[in-house]
């Protein structure tokens, strides 16, 4: 076990080093040269060579590598070229926002998506199972940031029922709608998985057991079933935090929401590319750091994966 | 719309009889049928656009605004009506299906493809160009996927091309892993075996006995790749990271019609339809090909 999650751990201190070298790649590729940038467009040649110098651009490429590596394990991401202050000071003051959006999102798809597959399974071929499978895969196929515009529409600017966009206190009114379009595709698949989990556990011979000592088929699921799909569903909200933490660019986009992926979206159309690729560092930081909860969670949810 | 649809023939795209099982239940599949009948109507309307279009998509018409500049309703002069800069807001959406589709329709090819290829050396190889090969995937798979094609697209500048390039190249994994695991399964079989011991190389071995067995998952695969690159696109354009103006594209649309959605609703609509419709007339006919090819007669299990 201890080898296990020692292997673990290191797999995943490569996988940061890996998508780091990416993003070093990508800064580098991009075009435009900062030091210009950081000059100032009417910046003498001298204070251009000055500026390169002070950033290292004059190094070997090797060395402004590691001069890179070392700054990240400072938590160092730059600054950010359009505010002038530090790219991880940016995107913390954000990053509550985005929790929150990102929770809203993760409750939508459980609250949405495991009763309708729970159910569908209980009801394999019948009506609602078929209906649910249908509407599941428009659920799946929906572009979000068009779905957010139509609930704006029709909740909020018909209806009247809620905010049009942006923060305000208290804050959940304003979460309800960026909540749900975050959270209906996730939702969408989260009932396909969940039927799919269900319906595998009801072919086990321990249902038959219980089916045969006389419970009825809402006993069978809730006493039965549902603590065998606990870990499925615990693994994929886990992984699903992770993707809504790297930041919902779209969403937050569409509605205004003052989190991470919304700045990102600023910075994009600033080309400000220290804070674009500093979230996008950000992100993948939180889908490795999610994925090595959700392994380590496995095994002491399923007491199975331990001998495995 | 008068739409001349050609025949379907999937039986000849997978190389299947008409009275192979899993074509029969293909075809008593609804909502495979329907998928590839609204997929054929969307992808022949979009290739004929230059035929069905009544405008030029790029024309600005001086009478296609209102007399305080606001977009007009639907005429006969103009069937849906004009956008925001008084141009055909119809003849854009079919052109606009031409730069969605292309886009997705190379991805997902060039995705699948990558996938295909590294799906199959993993998996037949093993050892350390499986290990290799499943590495890369896990870190492909951890970047923040829109943010990613963001930062990538900007720096080769977004045009048809490097949206292609950037979606397939980030997308390949899901085809990849799928086949791997097919041809971990497939390369113990009895067919590999005895091909081995006739003398075969790994080279013919992959490409003459093990490919023809994970085309159809490929298949699959491209179609619902076909989708999720199309939202993949439809996101970045509509976010100014993807196709730029004036080339008409339905993320793009939606995008610039964002601001009038109060008063001309159709606006947004329409575009964000065409995208919705497309992803589902896909994800319906590769989920319903996935079951029809399962000899167990399978159901999506995702």
């Amino acid at each position: 076990m201890a080898r296990t999650l020692a292997a673990r751990l290191a797999w995943t201190a490569f996988e940061l080093v890996a998508v780091a070298t990416v993003t070093f790649v990508l800064a580098y590729l991009l075009p435009g040269d900062p030091a210009r940038t950081i000059a100032g467009p009417h910046a003498s040649p001298a204070t251009i060579a000055a500026v390169r110098r002070q950033l290292g651009l004059n190094l070997p490429l090797w060395v402004q590598f590691g001069r890179y590596l070392w700054r990240l394990a400072h938590l160092n991401l730059g600054t950010s070229i359009e505010y002038g202050t530090p790219v991880l000071a940016d995107i913390w003051a954000r990053f509550p926002a985005t929790a929150e959006l990102a929770l809203a999102g993760i409750v939508f798809e459980v609250a949405i998506g495991v009763p309708f597959g729970v159910f569908a399974a209980m009801h394999r071929g019948r009506w609602f199972d078929r209906v649910s499978t249908a509407v599941e895969f428009m659920g799946i196929s929906v572009p979000p940031f068009w779905l957010g515009i139509v609930l704006i529409f029709l909740v909020a600017f018909k209806l009247r029922w809620l905010p049009i966009g942006g923060d305000g206190s208290p804050v959940f009114p304003y979460l309800v709608l960026p909540g749900l379009t975050l959270g209906l595709g996730g939702a969408a698949y989260y009932a396909q998985v969940l039927r799919a989990r269900v319906l595998e556990v009801l072919s086990q011979p321990f249902v038959r057991v219980a089916q045969a000592k006389g419970l009825t088929m809402g006993q069978v699921v809730l006493r039965h079933v549902l603590p065998n799909v606990t870990t499925t569903l615990v693994t994929q909200i886990g992984m699903d935090l992770g993707y809504f933490m790297a930041g919902v660019v779209v969403v937050e986009a569409v509605f205004g929401w003052p989190g991470i992926g919304m700045q990102a979206w600023t910075a994009i159309q600033a080309l400000d590319e220290p804070l674009i690729l500093g979230t996008t560092l950000f992100g993948a930081f939180w889908i490795i750091v999610a994925n090595l909860v959700v392994d380590i969670a496995y095994q002491f949810l399923d007491p199975r994966a331990r001998s495995g | 719309m008068a739409v001349d649809v050609p025949a379907f023939e999937p039986e000849a795209a997978i190389g299947m009889r008409p009275s192979h099982p899993a074509w029969r239940r293909l075809r008593k599949d609804p909502l495979a049928l329907a998928g590839a009948t609204l997929g054929l109507v969307i992808v022949a309307a979009s290739a004929l656009a230059p035929v069905l279009a009544p405008h030029n998509p790029d024309q600005l018409f001086t009478n296609g605004l209102t007399a305080s500049g606001m977009p007009l309703g639907p005429s006969a002069a103009f069937p849906l009506g004009t956008d925001q800069y008084g141009r055909d807001e119809l003849s854009r959406l079919l052109y606009g299906g031409q730069t969605s589709l292309a886009v997705a329709v190379s991805s997902a090819a060039f995705a699948t493809a990558i996938g295909l290829l590294l799906g199959l050396v993993g998996g037949y190889l093993g050892g350390a160009w499986d290990n290799a090969i499943g590495r890369l995937t896990d870190v492909v798979m951890s970047f923040p996927l829109t943010l990613f094609a963001i930062a990538t697209v900007l720096i080769f500048h977004p045009t048809v091309g490097s949206l292609i390039a950037v979606i397939s190249l980030i997308t390949w994994t899901y085809a990849a892993r799928l086949i791997r695991a097919e041809v971990l399964v497939l390369r113990q079989a009895d067919f590999v075996q005895a091909a081995r011991a006739l003398g075969a190389t790994d080279g013919r071995i992959l490409l003459r006995h093990l490919a023809p067995h994970v085309l159809p998952t490929a298949i699959v695969r491209f179609a619902l790749s076909v989708a999720q690159s199309l939202l993949l696109e439809s996101s970045l354009s509509f976010l100014g990271a993807g196709i730029q103006p004036p080339t008409p594209d339905w993320g793009l649309m939606v995008a610039q019609s964002e601001p009038y959605y109060a008063t001309d609703p159709l606006l947004v609509f329409l575009p964000g339809a065409a995208i919705l419709l497309t992803c589902l007339a896909f994800t319906y006919l590769g989920e319903g090909l996935r079951s029809a090819l399962d000899p167990r007669g399978g159901e999506a299990t995702v």
